[in-house]
């Protein structure tokens, strides 16, 4: 349980730090997708769909 | 979107410390994940943080997972819904036809005919499966396929993290892994937050594995981190309830609760028939992921006679993969192919580029 303490302790620290430091490739799926519309409009045109 | 409305990065930052704390989340992959758990649990929308956020795409644009997985293809996402509630729907008139009919005494017969689908018609009124259930629950498992399988401008898609569990003691304390696709845990968030019915979000959320004993904890443990994000306390709004011991646990809907099966010993689980059904009809990636694998190798051996180089990732996909798959589909293309070889798949795609599509 201990373990389990530290390691939820642990997690809590490094996930705070990340969230105040973000590094640059964080941007990577921060923002939509700039694909999106491009599959919009296939998939409109797909009679499957 | 119910679940993101006005959440602001404070409100995100309580949240996945609330999962953290929970041991809902996989703390390891806040350095793998592309953006970190934060992007992984909260993907961008349009208009986040505001009072009405909106789906970055279209339903009807989502793939059905990741990419290179089932329906990996625009649109493959209500392709793969159809199939599933198709399958929902006559599982459950399955067990209406064969367990469900009364006949002469008043004794169980096996149906003979394809009876009418509508809840209870032709039987006791004792015999339920909701036709509510069995419809919806396909249908809003999936439903945040749009939000996590985002599209690159290269084709690609954006990766799902896996969470609610942290990979290691997951079960009650215990060794076992509850971890899945982040879709799993945000549609059920936004079923939440929306009030649905619990027998409906239950079902939902036994998608991904069997409702059995050994395998509750991963139901509770989804149930659990969809309620953190949505805000609620699932408890209090009937998703879950607690044992003897105080463990979270599938709670006594409907009659269940006549008998406490949790006291039983073993322990047995309060199971509405829906809920295993609906992880059946969600258990065909037994042929819908070999079929994305195997259709990649044959497009890739068929795209230079239609003029697209496999190694252009960008032009190959948009151009050529894509399109292919979501006018024909992986499955009809596996089917076709093992049944006429490639020229079976060359007239399906000829019959594309005829029509202007690539």
């Amino acid at each position: 349980m201990t373990q389990l303490r530290n390691t939820l302790g642990l997690g809590l620290l490094s996930v705070t730090l990340g969230l105040a430091v973000l590094p640059a490739r964080a941007q990577y799926q921060t923002v939509p997708g700039a694909g999106n519309a491009t599959a919009i409009t296939l998939s409109n045109k797909s009679p499957m769909v | 979107m119910a679940h993101r409305a006005n959440l602001t990065q404070s409100d995100k930052n309580a949240i996945l410390q609330a999962l953290i704390a929970a041991g809902l989340v996989d703390v390891r992959d806040n350095s793998t994940f592309p953006g970190g758990l934060s992007a992984g649990v909260f993907p961008p929308l349009l208009g986040d943080g505001g009072a009405c956020p909106q789906l970055p795409q279209t339903f009807f644009s989502a793939p059905g997972s990741f990419f290179g997985g089932h329906h990996s293809y625009p649109g493959g996402l209500p392709i793969h819904e159809s199939f599933n509630d198709v399958s929902n729907q006559n599982l459950a008139q399955g067990y209406r036809k064969v367990y469900g009919h009364t006949g002469t005494q008043g004794f169980p017969v096996i149906a003979s005919d394809d009876n009418n689908p509508n809840e209870s018609a032709g039987m006791p009124g004792t015999f339920l499966l909701s036709q509510n259930v069995t419809i919806a629950a396909p249908v809003w498992h999936d439903w945040a396929k749009s939000m996590v399988f985002q599209w690159n401008s290269d084709g690609s898609e954006f990766l799902e993290l896996n969470f609610g569990g942290n990979g290691q003691t997951d079960n009650f304390g215990a060794t076992g892994s509850s971890k899945t696709g982040a879709h799993h845990m945000l549609s059920a968030a936004e079923a939440m937050k929306r009030g649905l019915p619990a027998d409906l979000v239950i079902a939902q959320v036994s998608a991904h594995s069997h409702t059995i004993p050994d395998n509750e904890y991963k139901v509770v443990n989804w149930l659990r981190t969809a309620a953190i994000i949505a805000q609620i306390d699932p408890v209090a709004q009937g998703y879950l309830s607690r044992d003897a011991q105080g463990r979270l646990r599938l709670p006594p809907v409907r009659h269940l609760g006549e008998v406490n099966l949790n006291a039983a010993s073993p322990s047995q689980t309060n199971l509405l028939a829906e809920y295993p059904l609906h992880a059946i009809s969600d258990a065909d990636s037994t042929l819908t992921e070999p079929a994305v694998t195997i259709d990649q190798v044959i497009l890739r051996t068929l795209a230079p006679e239609f003029g697209f180089d496999p190694s252009q990732a960008a032009a190959y996909n948009n151009g050529f993969r894509n399109p292919v798959f979501s006018f024909l589909t992986a499955e009809r293309i596996l089917i076709i192919y093992g049944n006429s070889g490639l020229n079976g798949v060359r007239a399906e795609i000829n019959n594309l580029r005829k029509g202007g599509i690539i």
